[in-house]
């Protein structure tokens, strides 16, 4: 009964991901390359939805650091307060080599350099969004 | 009648032996007036007799030499006749009226006059009565030494130390004059200037007891200062913060010579030079390549995603060339992005905010992952690995790995020629020892020096450049530094070279 529901929830729960980031390209290229790999996207090229709640909540956020605005840790550290939302893994992306400090001070589960290899990007996600499934389908 | 011959003849004869006597006393006293009178003519000093009333009596030849007069125009004349009145000098009249009336002497009367025909000439009077038994008056007796060309000379002296008193006081930096205790002897006006203290208020003060330095800097202050004091001619640089009045602090560049031997400084002359500007340009200059580096990197980021993203496409289509070429694309891409990278590692470095991640990890493992990785840069080098380090170390691991590429890649790059590259590794108590060597045309001995400095790059006897910034030895070399290790270079001409490097257990 596990297994089975464990393969429903593969097909419509656990393969959507948010992500915010300004960069018109990196959006492009993150959209390309998580929707070959069979994920649902949202995007934002900042973080007011977010911040606001007005968003489906998804399985993983995925949130570039250096945004216009407000910034992407900030963003990391309102979903980590939010009951709704701690529970769901963050990644940060940044292109400063210190951000993992920061991004693990923040609350993030992990943190991403830029620039990245696909299979570095996808092994990450599928790492964490799994993670969480196992700790959803045991509890 | 016999006894008046008699007595004629010894009185005589007592004439005759008080005239010889007499005599004899002449030669004497001519004898010593001769002598008086050479002495007196020798002199290098004027002597003026005169009548109490000022008439002059006789004048030695150095006055007349020295006034350019001749005796006739002197001698019998009133003192203030002379030359056109030339000694009518009014402070002179009054010594030499209280001379008159009540015998006070004088000596030492400094006179400064412009004598007409002769120029201004400075001189000491002495001036004095005496009576000769024998004449019924007395006489004054007054000399003049010429003291011109000694005034002239502290004249000159006392302008010139004023002048550089002036310059001093007036340069940019601070001047100081430290004793080798460290007491502030002397310090020029700047110190108002840049750090808001009067001179008064820090001299005689002990830097060391009194101190002004940034808690931070202390040990680097007393260390130069140390320094300073044991050489004797080496200049010693620093670099330190000192706390304006205002409680502020200011960034100083400071330069100390000791010159405590040199009787007329003895001390340590301290030049401090007020770099606030200098180092405000780096910063902004530092800040502007970190926000270069991180906009490069964002086009950087999507290229590389686009490449992949083709790659993969090309490869599902069975496209295998236009994979390949992707491939190829890809390293390129990498390699833009490495230098990238370096140039923001080197702000870093220089802003002081590289941070390591820490852990614990087997050493000839991440030898070996890194190997396996630069091989496939390269098919003419075999990269022969012999570890024998065994041994874990706790260090930030992608770090040292950077660290073992760069020096792997330069010994791929700068070995054009050879065919193999060998790493190896050890340990002892206390370090973890690695080396890698190749054998390339080998760097010459006045270049080992400057391999670890920022931006220095490889230039072979034909002039030729090598690729790369020149940054990733000085980043490998700040890297294992700041581990605590150290990294060294062995070189031979045509035979190649071998750089290797240690990392302390504990560190």
């Amino acid at each position: 009964m596990c297994w089975w529901l464990g393969i429903c929830a593969k097909k419509t729960m656990d393969n959507k991901i948010l992500i915010v980031e300004d960069d018109e390209s990196i959006m492009d290229v993150l959209k390309i390359i998580l929707r070959k790999a069979g994920y649902e996207t949202t995007s934002f090229s900042n973080g007011k939805a977010v911040m606001l709640d007005d968003y489906e909540i998804p399985n993983l956020f995925l949130l570039d650091k250096q945004l216009s605005g407000i910034d992407g840790l900030d963003i990391c550290r309102h979903l980590k307060e939010n009951n709704n939302t701690k529970n769901v893994p963050v990644i940060m992306i940044s292109a400063n080599p210190q951000i993992g400090t920061l991004a693990i001070e923040a609350g993030a589960d992990d943190y991403i350099e830029k620039p990245f290899t696909i299979d570095f990007l996808l092994s990450t996600i599928k790492g964490h969004i799994q993670r969480k499934e196992t700790a959803m389908l045991d509890a | 009648m016999e006894t008046s011959t008699e007595e004629l003849q010894s009185t005589n004869e007592e004439l005759t032996a008080i005239n010889e006597e007499l005599n004899t006393r002449n030669q004497e006293l001519k004898e010593v007036s001769e002598y008086a009178q050479a002495i007196i003519e020798s002199m290098h000093e004027s002597l003026i007799t005169m009548s109490p009333d000022l008439r002059i009596r006789k004048a030695n030849k150095y006055f007349y030499d020295t006034f350019r007069v001749k005796p006739a125009q002197t001698e019998g004349y009133y003192l203030y006749e002379l030359g056109n009145g030339q000694w009518e000098i009014p402070e002179l009249q009054k010594n030499l009226k209280l001379l008159q009336n009540s015998n006070q002497q004088f000596a030492n009367f400094e006179v400064d006059h412009d004598f007409p025909g002769i120029g201004r000439r400075s001189m000491l009077l002495d001036a004095q009565k005496f009576t000769l038994k024998d004449r019924k008056e007395e006489s004054i007796l007054l000399s003049i030494r010429d003291i011109t060309t000694r005034k002239q000379i502290e004249n000159s002296v006392r302008e010139s130390e004023e002048r550089l008193q002036l310059l001093i006081q007036n340069t940019y930096d601070i001047i100081t004059i430290l004793s080798k205790e460290g007491d502030i002897l002397y310090e020029s006006n700047s110190v108002e200037r840049i750090l808001g203290y009067k001179p008064t208020e820090r001299t005689g003060k002990n830097i060391f007891k009194v101190p002004i330095v940034h808690p931070d800097d202390i040990k680097q202050k007393e260390a130069a200062f140390e320094k300073a004091v044991a050489s004797s001619s080496e200049i010693v640089k620093a670099e330190f913060r000192l706390r304006h009045k205002d409680g502020s602090y200011k960034d100083i560049e400071a330069v100390y010579v000791n010159l405590i031997h040199d009787s007329q400084i003895a001390g340590i002359v301290a030049n401090y030079h007020d770099v606030a500007d200098q180092r405000k340009v780096e910063r902004q200059r530092e800040e502007f390549v970190s926000i270069a580096s991180h906009e490069l990197k964002t086009p950087v980021t999507s290229m590389k995603g686009y490449i992949q993203i083709l790659r993969d496409m090309f490869s599902v289509a069975d496209d295998s060339m236009s994979a390949d070429l992707m491939e190829k694309l890809d390293y390129q891409v990498d390699r833009l992005s490495n230098l990238i990278k370096d140039l923001l590692d080197v702000t870093m470095i220089r802003e002081g905010k590289l941070e390591f991640r820490k852990t614990d990890f087997d050493i000839d493992q991440l030898i070996h992952e890194v190997v396996t990785e630069m091989q496939l840069t390269t098919k003419k080098h075999l990269i022969v690995a012999d570890l024998k380090a065994g041994k874990k170390i706790n260090a930030d691991r992608e770090r040292i790995g950077q660290v073992l590429s760069n020096l792997i890649s330069n010994a791929v790059k700068y070995s054009p020629d050879a065919d193999k590259i060998i790493i190896t590794s050890s340990s002892n108590g206390e370090n973890v020892a690695v080396s890698v060597q190749d054998f390339g045309i080998g760097i010459r001995p006045d270049m080992q020096k400057k391999v670890f400095d920022r931006f220095f790059r490889f230039s072979d006897p034909a002039g030729k450049n090598y690729p790369g910034l020149g940054l990733g030895l000085y980043i490998a070399s700040e890297i294992i530094k700041r581990h605590g290790g150290t990294i060294n270079l062995a070189s031979e001409k045509k035979q190649g070279s071998t750089f290797s490097f240690t990392i302390p257990y504990k560190n």
